[in-house]
C-alpha cells in the first residue's frame, strides 16, 4: 500500500476528528471519513489480494482506495450492529467484523487498533512504565475484600479507579475517588477492582505525544474534588504549557516504542517534592480542549503525522 | 444482588455544555456542522471546543475494540 489519502475511522459526531480533518482539509489532503458501524449494511467492501491488497472501501459518500492510504486513523468508530432478524446474526457479525478489520488491519495506522487495544491495559502500562524508569504507584487489583483492607492499610491512603470508561448504563460517572478503608466490604468481590496509593499532588501534567512530539499541559485543580480527579470538575481547572524535564520525555517516549504507539495521553502527577509519577497513557485519548485552552498544536501534528507514511 | 464497590462510587454526570442533538453531520465537508444564527458553522469551534472533546471519562472509551466487542468501550 501506500498512497495520499488519509483514512478515519469514527462516529459521525466525533468533533476532535473534525479538527483535525479541518486541517488536512486546509492543507488539500484527501480525507475519507467512515464509520465501520454501519458495513456492511451502508458499506461496500472489495479487496483483492495480489502482490498487495487493492481495492475500495465505500461508504454512501465516498471511496477509500485501499492502495492510496497514507495512514489511517483509528479514532471513535462505534460497534458494527446486525440486525436481530438477519439469520445467525452473531456469527454474521463475527465475520463481518473480521473481514473488514482483517483488511484494514494491513493498512499504515497512526496507533494500529490492535496496538492501541493491547496497550489499554492498565496493569500493562504500570509495568512498562516502570521498566522505562518512571516512577508509578503502589497498585492492587482484586476482587477479594481482604487483600482490599490490607493494601489500604500497607499503602494508604488509597483510591479508587475503574479500568474502563467510567459511564454506567444509569448515566452515572465513575472517577478516580479516595477510599475510605470502613467501606472496603464484600462489594470489593462483584468484579475486579483497581487500587492504587494516593500520589501527593503539587499538580498535574497531561502529556499528549504525537510521532515523538510532546505536548505538555499543566492542569491545576482549585477544588478538593479537582484535586483527587481532574475529569470530575472541568469547570475548576486551570492550564498551562510546561517543559517537561528531558529525562521524564525520554521515559516517555521510552513507554510509547515499548507499547508500539505513535499517539498516546499521559497522565502525570508532579509531587511537591519534584517527583514526576505516571498515572496512565491513554493510546487513543481525548486531547482538543487540551488544544483550545493552552494553543498547544496537537491537532497539526496529529495531520503531520496522517499525511506522511510509516 | 450486591452493587459493586466501584459502581458505588459513581457520581451524577455534569451536562454536557453543548446540545449534541443540534449538530449534524455534514457528508460532504465530512465534519459535524451546528447551525448559529441560520448559518452553519463547524460544530467544534462555534462550541470554544469543548463539545465532547474532554467529556470525563471519553478518555477510556471507543478505540480499538470498539466494533468488535462493547466490553471494553
Amino acid at each position: 500500500m501506500g498512497g495520499r489519502t488519509v483514512a478515519v475511522f469514527t462516529g459521525d459526531l466525533d468533533v476532535t476528528a473534525d479538527a483535525v480533518i479541518m486541517e488536512l482539509h486546509r492543507r488539500d489532503v484527501p480525507v475519507v471519513r467512515c464509520d465501520p458501524a454501519t458495513f456492511p449494511a451502508e458499506i461496500m467492501l472489495g479487496a483483492r489480494f495480489c502482490s498487495g491488497w487493492t481495492g475500495h472501501l465505500r461508504t454512501g459518500s465516498r471511496t477509500l482506495n485501499l492502495s492510496d492510504v497514507a495512514c489511517a486513523w483509528w479514532r471513535r468508530p462505534t460497534p458494527i450492529t446486525i440486525p436481530g432478524d438477519v439469520p445467525e446474526a452473531t456469527w454474521v457479525r463475527r465475520e463481518a467484523v473480521a473481514g473488514l478489520r482483517g483488511v484494514l488491519s494491513a493498512l499504515p495506522w497512526l496507533n494500529h487498533p490492535d496496538d492501541i487495544r493491547a496497550a489499554d491495559h492498565k496493569p500493562l502500562q504500570l509495568a512498562v512504565a516502570a521498566a522505562a524508569g518512571l516512577r508509578v504507584p503502589a497498585t492492587l487489583v482484586t476482587n477479594v475484600p481482604a487483600e482490599a483492607r490490607a493494601f489500604a492499610e500497607d499503602c494508604g491512603p488509597v483510591v479508587y479507579k475503574p479500568f474502563t470508561a467510567g459511564i454506567l448504563d444509569s448515566g452515572h460517572v465513575i472517577y478516580a475517588s479516595a477510599v475510605d478503608p470502613r467501606t472496603l466490604d464484600d462489594s470489593i468481590s462483584v468484579t475486579a477492582h483497581l487500587f492504587q496509593q494516593q500520589i501527593p499532588k503539587a499538580y498535574e501534567l497531561r502529556v499528549t505525544a504525537v510521532d515523538g512530539h510532546l505536548f505538555t499541559a499543566r492542569i491545576d485543580a482549585t477544588t478538593d474534588k479537582g484535586r483527587t480527579d481532574w475529569r470530575s470538575d472541568y469547570h475548576n481547572l486551570r492550564y498551562s504549557t510546561y517543559d517537561l524535564p528531558v529525562d521524564v520525555a525520554a521515559k516517555l517516549r521510552t513507554v510509547l516504542r515499548r507499547l508500539r504507539l505513535r499517539f498516546g495521553a499521559f497522565d502525570l502527577i508532579a509531587t511537591p517534592g519534584g517527583e514526576y509519577v505516571f498515572l496512565e497513557v491513554n493510546p487513543n485519548g481525548q486531547w482538543a480542549w487540551i488544544e483550545d485552552e493552552t494553543g498547544l498544536p496537537i491537532a497539526s501534528a496529529l495531520a503531520d503525522a496522517l499525511e506522511k507514511e510509516k | 444482588m450486591t452493587l459493586a464497590f466501584g459502581v458505588r462510587q459513581a457520581v451524577p454526570a455534569q451536562p454536557m455544555p453543548v446540545d449534541m442533538a443540534a449538530i449534524r453531520f455534514d457528508p460532504d465537508r465530512q465534519i459535524n456542522m451546528i447551525s448559529a444564527k441560520g448559518v452553519p458553522v463547524p460544530a467544534l469551534r462555534h462550541s470554544t471546543g469543548r463539545t465532547s472533546t474532554s467529556t470525563v471519562t471519553q478518555d477510556n472509551k471507543g478505540g480499538a475494540d470498539a466494533d468488535q466487542d462493547q466490553t471494553e468501550d
